[in-house]
């Protein structure tokens, strides 16, 4: 399974004078974990955020952004319906505790309540009981990666026979991301170096 | 591969609802200090008028006892200050401090979408808040109840409005002090030379057409000749103006925060 799940060509971004983007050119093939490495300022946020249309791309450049067939110049919805976003930053609301999080981000993805349950208490059982308990609590920011693995989850669910491979390659990395909520250590695991080294 | 054929989102009364259930869920998350504050208030604004500065005005003011005076305009200035609170404060706290905006428009919603998702829910607290007032001014018996019944409508719509302003001098805004500037200098004077305290008519004539262009005026018109059964036809003229400010207001708002929130 080849083809490509995202291609993006030539694309290019400024903020006023600032270019953050020059002439970006990747593509992902389906069913594979891709990752966009650079120093700080290289431009990986504001390309990850062009793909789910929080950012918009330069209108002038000739480029072509292709998301599963979808424009995010266009197709700015469908693109965030079938994409699971973990923000660099927590912004669940600290009031509530995760249950009612993912409840809330449940209803933006328009799932029944009810299988929305069902999968919240599937989802939870890779945790700690007792932290899903627990409001407001700091360690919430990194339950954040629930909410990627929800996503992932009903990906499954839903387009088992298209997109199998891809979904499942995407299952795992949200387990993984759920039982090594410390990122540190994830780093250190995947590459063999500390986060902090610039190398 | 192209599916621009087949496009699958929720569609856009799903997507305003699922924003109208998040703020749903975090007002009533603390449902005790949020909902008790709204039914208290009237009955302190009752004991200081009743009690107190009541006893001085004995004259009928716009024709009705001036505590129905100015319990109806209640009904509404309840409904501006939680939607201007909730659409200044509130919305420049979630969009630049807690960051949830950057979260929500991850998922498959608009900035469009979640504006208005905004504005909709500032009209349901406007709704909720006018209720409150209702049920203790008719629980006292200063509003006749089947007529009062339509007040919180306006209390939506009021909501509406003033969500719409808010935001729109939200997107102006850089840091979150500036908003004293919008509360100082409009909604205070709003709340007292808008035909709540004292009717329009009293303004010298110089000011009344500042107090005709002004939102909060035409809402206390429109609930005080509900409450008190006196239909006219200027009130066509202030749901004429309510709705187009809605949608003229509302569309900058909109506009403006769009670049604020996509870069």
């Amino acid at each position: 399974m080849a083809t490509a799940a995202v291609t993006v060509r030539n694309i290019s971004k400024s903020f006023g004078k600032i270019q953050a983007v020059r002439d970006l050119s990747f593509s992902v093939d389906a069913g594979s974990c891709y990752g966009l490495l650079g120093p700080n300022g290289a431009g990986k946020t504001t390309a990850m955020k062009m793909i789910y249309g929080k950012c918009t791309r330069d209108k002038n450049c000739e480029g072509l952004m292709d998301i599963f067939g979808y424009d995010p110049a266009k197709n700015e919805l469908a693109i965030k319906y079938f994409s699971g976003v973990v923000q660099q930053e927590n912004n669940l609301d600290d009031e509530l505790n995760v249950i009612q999080n993912l409840m809330i981000y449940s209803r933006f993805y328009d799932m029944p309540a009810k299988a929305a349950k069902e999968r919240i208490e599937y989802l939870l059982d890779f945790l700690d009981a007792e932290l899903a308990e627990q409001v407001g609590d700091e360690e919430l920011s990194n339950l954040i990666r629930v909410d990627h693995a929800l996503n992932a989850v009903r990906y499954y669910c839903d387009d088992m026979e298209v997109l199998k491979n891809l979904a499942a390659s995407q299952l795992e990395a949200g387990n993984y991301l759920i039982r090594q909520t410390n990122l540190e250590d994830v780093f250190l695991r995947a590459t063999g170096r500390h986060l902090n080294d610039k190398q | 591969m192209t599916n621009s054929d087949a496009i699958e989102y929720p569609p856009l009364h799903r997507r305003l609802y699922s924003i109208w259930y998040r703020h749903m869920r975090v007002y009533t998350r603390n449902l005790l200090s949020n909902a008790f504050p709204p039914f208290l208030e009237p009955l302190i604004f009752l004991a200081g008028i009743g009690l107190g500065l009541g006893k001085y005005i004995v004259e009928p003011v716009g024709g009705v006892k001036y505590i129905e005076f100015l319990g109806t305009g209640l009904l509404v200035t309840t409904a501006m200050f939680t939607a201007a609170f909730e659409c200044s404060f509130g919305t420049f706290v979630r969009m630049e401090f807690e960051k949830v905006y950057d979260g929500m428009l991850a998922a498959p919603m608009t900035v469009n979408n979640l504006i208005v998702g905004e504005m909709i829910w500032a009209g349901s607290k406007g709704f909720f808040f006018s209720f409150a007032v209702l049920c203790m001014l008719s629980a006292f018996g200063i509003i006749a109840l089947p007529s009062g019944l339509l007040a919180p409508f306006v209390g939506f719509l009021t909501g509406v409005m003033f969500a719409t302003i808010s935001l729109l001098v939200t997107s102006f805004v850089k840091t979150i002090n500036h908003f004293n500037f919008y509360f100082t200098g409009f909604i205070s004077p709003m709340f007292f030379f808008s035909g709540v305290v004292f009717p329009v008519a009293n303004l010298p004539p110089f000011l009344r057409p500042v107090a005709e262009a002004v939102p909060l005026t035409h809402s206390v018109r429109l609930v005080r000749s509900i409450c008190t059964n006196n239909y006219r036809p200027i009130l066509l003229f202030d749901l004429f103006y309510i709705a187009v400010f809605i949608v003229l207001v509302g569309f900058f708002a909109i506009a403006r925060l769009r670049k604020r929130l996509v870069n």
